[in-house]
């Protein structure tokens, strides 16, 4: 999600219209690579269309109607008429149980996350220091295979929280198998 | 301070050079990059201040010309360098080169830049005593320059997107040319598929280097075996995922592996056989997967076999083999690989200028 | 008394990326397709093309190598020939 929203910066860049269509499992990761590359706040709703989830069991006839039902909407974007439907944000965070609301607050993104095989987990939030830890079962990040590397993940994490969190000061993503 | 367009504008001197040592350096001073200082430096370019060279992950900032001249002029090079650091991050933007992961992994890990013709020496770049080390302005400032795009525009900054535990001094520069009057063999060049007047630059994601002493060995076969030694030691993540490996060999070395009639190829083939580690020794080693080392192990024999033995780089071709550094004695430089990356090379113009992609060939991985 | 320098962090300080014009009508216009080639992106593109050409869209198929990586310079180049884009992956 993350690589075909800088491919859609790129292209935009170059002057054309560029619309992704995408499950909506990766709204939060959508959110949080505009948060990373500086996009304007409605980047996102302005060139994606997002398809329900989940869409990886749904056949070819299945899928092309949900094509179907959302062509307006496609259109609408590649001519600029940006009446697409908003993406859900996670509420502002107030006081109480930090660890608690950093939990609530990267639920969805935890969510995609899950969708592609990797489980985050928020253990604790002491001193400003968030922990976290990323099970990623098989994959590995250092060869390249993995969709979102642990390091910009955790810088993810930061820009979403920081916002949310006053007392952060860090977070340390770990990955475990 | 403001900013206006690609321009930054501070009350004096004194305040620029502070912003720029706390934030745009390598830890180290810095030459400012007035407008006068970065024209001087793009007139060592034929080409268009303004191409875009592609993007510098993980920031993915576009790189034009322009930018590789702003970061020459803070590390100190020259402009007949600046041919030379273009192609080396042209290289480096490859997308085998794996630029993303190589700049936010936790592994010390670093590009090794190889110039190998004339251009780079007549460009100032040495090849000669202490190569790697203090003294050689040209290999020095290169590097640097090269290293100050990565922090700058690529966004790979020690302690925000640059995790590496560790680090390593070769983080601050890391660059060689080869010796190419020694005769001993054809220079990297040349094996790589160029001609004798062209240079190239390839460009590897690098351990930190390890060092081999031997003044005893007078055959090729009992230097290289403790060359081998070298290479295959556990700590490495070579030992258990084999790609390329570089070797900077020391021209004396290289003489006595020459002088017994052998080739640059004969190295890399008594290497690719002797520098592996045993699946038994493996099993303990630091970096030993449980599902991944057994299954590289059965690209080279039996994987329930405990004496399969796993080369530390992937094919005899794969061994990047480069005679550098002065006369005065026998001591090597093995350099293991970063796994993840894939090394890659570019030809430079004989004339000096870097036009892409008309003149240049792409290099293979090495 | 004022001192200016070149900033060294290329692209990163132009402004906040912003969205191409769009226009005005999709009739005519090249549509480039890029398969991100994770599972189902051919079928869901395929068919937004399929419409969109009924629109009077021109489709032009483009594949990157690998989904966690950004299209290569070579993909963008070809895509910078087309008017308007479309990409996306599945779940």
């Amino acid at each position: 999600m993350s690589c075909c929203m800088r491919d859609a910066v790129a292209l935009e860049g170059l002057g054309i219209p560029t619309v992704i269509l995408v499950n909506e499992v990766f709204i939060p990761i959508a959110e949080a690579t505009a948060a990373l590359l500086a996009l304007p706040q409605d980047y996102p709703n302005r060139n994606i269309v997002w398809l329900p989830h989940p869409t990886s069991n749904k056949t070819k006839d299945q899928l092309e109607a949900l094509v179907g039902e959302r062509i307006g909407e496609i259109r609408a974007k590649l001519v600029g008429r940006a009446d697409g439907a908003k993406t859900n944000r996670a509420p502002a965070v107030g006081n109480g149980d930090a660890l608690a609301a950093a939990r609530a607050a990267v639920a969805g993104l935890a969510d995609s996350l899950r969708a592609d095989g990797a489980e985050l987990a928020l253990e604790d939030f002491r001193d400003g220091v968030l922990s976290a830890t990323l099970n990623v079962g098989s994959v590995t990040c250092d060869d390249g295979s993995c969709i979102l590397p642990t390091e910009q993940l955790e810088r993810m994490l930061d820009a979403m929280l920081r916002p949310k969190l006053d007392a952060l000061q860090a977070v340390k993503l770990r990955e475990v198998r | 301070m403001n900013q206006m367009n690609s321009m930054l504008e501070f009350p004096s001197e004194e305040r620029a050079y502070e912003e720029f040592v706390e934030r745009y350096s390598d830890g180290l001073p810095v030459v400012l990059p007035t407008p006068e200082r970065v024209a001087r430096m793009l007139a060592g370019t034929h080409d268009d201040r303004d191409d875009v060279l592609g993007h510098v992950m993980p920031a993915g900032s576009a790189l034009t010309i322009r930018d590789v001249a702003i970061n020459a002029v803070m590390a100190g090079a020259e402009p007949r360098q600046l041919p030379l650091i273009t192609a080396a991050l042209e290289a480096m933007l490859d997308d085998r080169f794996n630029l993303n992961g190589l700049q936010s992994t936790t592994h010390c890990g670093t590009p090794l830049v190889i110039f190998s013709g004339a251009l780079a020496l007549e460009a100032g770049l040495s090849a000669g005593n202490n190569v790697l080390g203090n003294g050689q302005r040209g290999n020095l400032s290169v590097g640097r320059a090269i290293r100050l795009v990565l922090t700058n525009v690529g966004g790979g900054v020690p302690g925000k997107t640059d995790m590496s535990v560790q680090g390593t001094p070769a983080k601050i520069s890391f660059c060689v040319a080869e010796r190419v009057d020694t005769g001993v063999w054809a220079p990297l060049v040349v094996r790589q598929g160029g001609t004798p007047s062209e240079t190239s630059v390839t460009v590897m994601g690098a351990d930190a280097p390890i060092h081999v002493a031997d003044h005893r060995s007078a055959t090729p076969q009992r230097l290289l075996r403790n060359v081998a030694d070298a290479m295959r030691h556990l700590g490495t993540m070579s030992a258990t995922r084999p790609t390329q490996m570089a070797l900077l060999l020391a021209p004396q070395h290289a003489r006595i592996v020459a002088n017994a009639g052998w080739h640059a190829a004969d190295v890399q083939n008594f290497l690719f056989e002797h520098a592996r580690n045993p699946l038994w020794r493996l099993r303990d080693a630091g970096e030993y997967d449980p599902v991944k080392t057994p299954a590289v192990a059965a690209e080279f024999g039996d994987p329930e076999d405990p004496d399969t033995r796993i080369p530390v780089f992937a094919s005899p071709d794969r061994l990047i083999l480069v005679v550098t550094g002065g006369d005065s004695g026998g001591f090597s430089t093995v350099v293991p690989a970063w796994p993840a990356s894939v090394a890659v090379h570019r030809f430079i113009d004989a004339d000096g200028s870097y036009s892409r992609p008309r003149a240049q060939r792409e290099g293979i991985p090495v | 008394m004022s001192f200016v320098v070149h900033d060294p962090r290329g692209g990163r300080v132009a402004a906040a990326p912003a969205l191409a014009a769009r226009p005005k009508t999709l009739a005519g216009l090249k549509l480039g397709v890029l398969d991100n080639t994770k599972e189902q992106a051919d079928i869901l593109l395929g068919r937004a093309a399929h419409l969109l050409a009924q629109d009077g869209a021109q489709p032009v198929f483009a594949q990157k190598p690998s989904f966690s990586r950004v299209a290569p310079p070579e993909v963008i180049e070809q895509l910078a020939m087309c008017d308007i884009v479309i990409t996306g992956l599945g779940g």
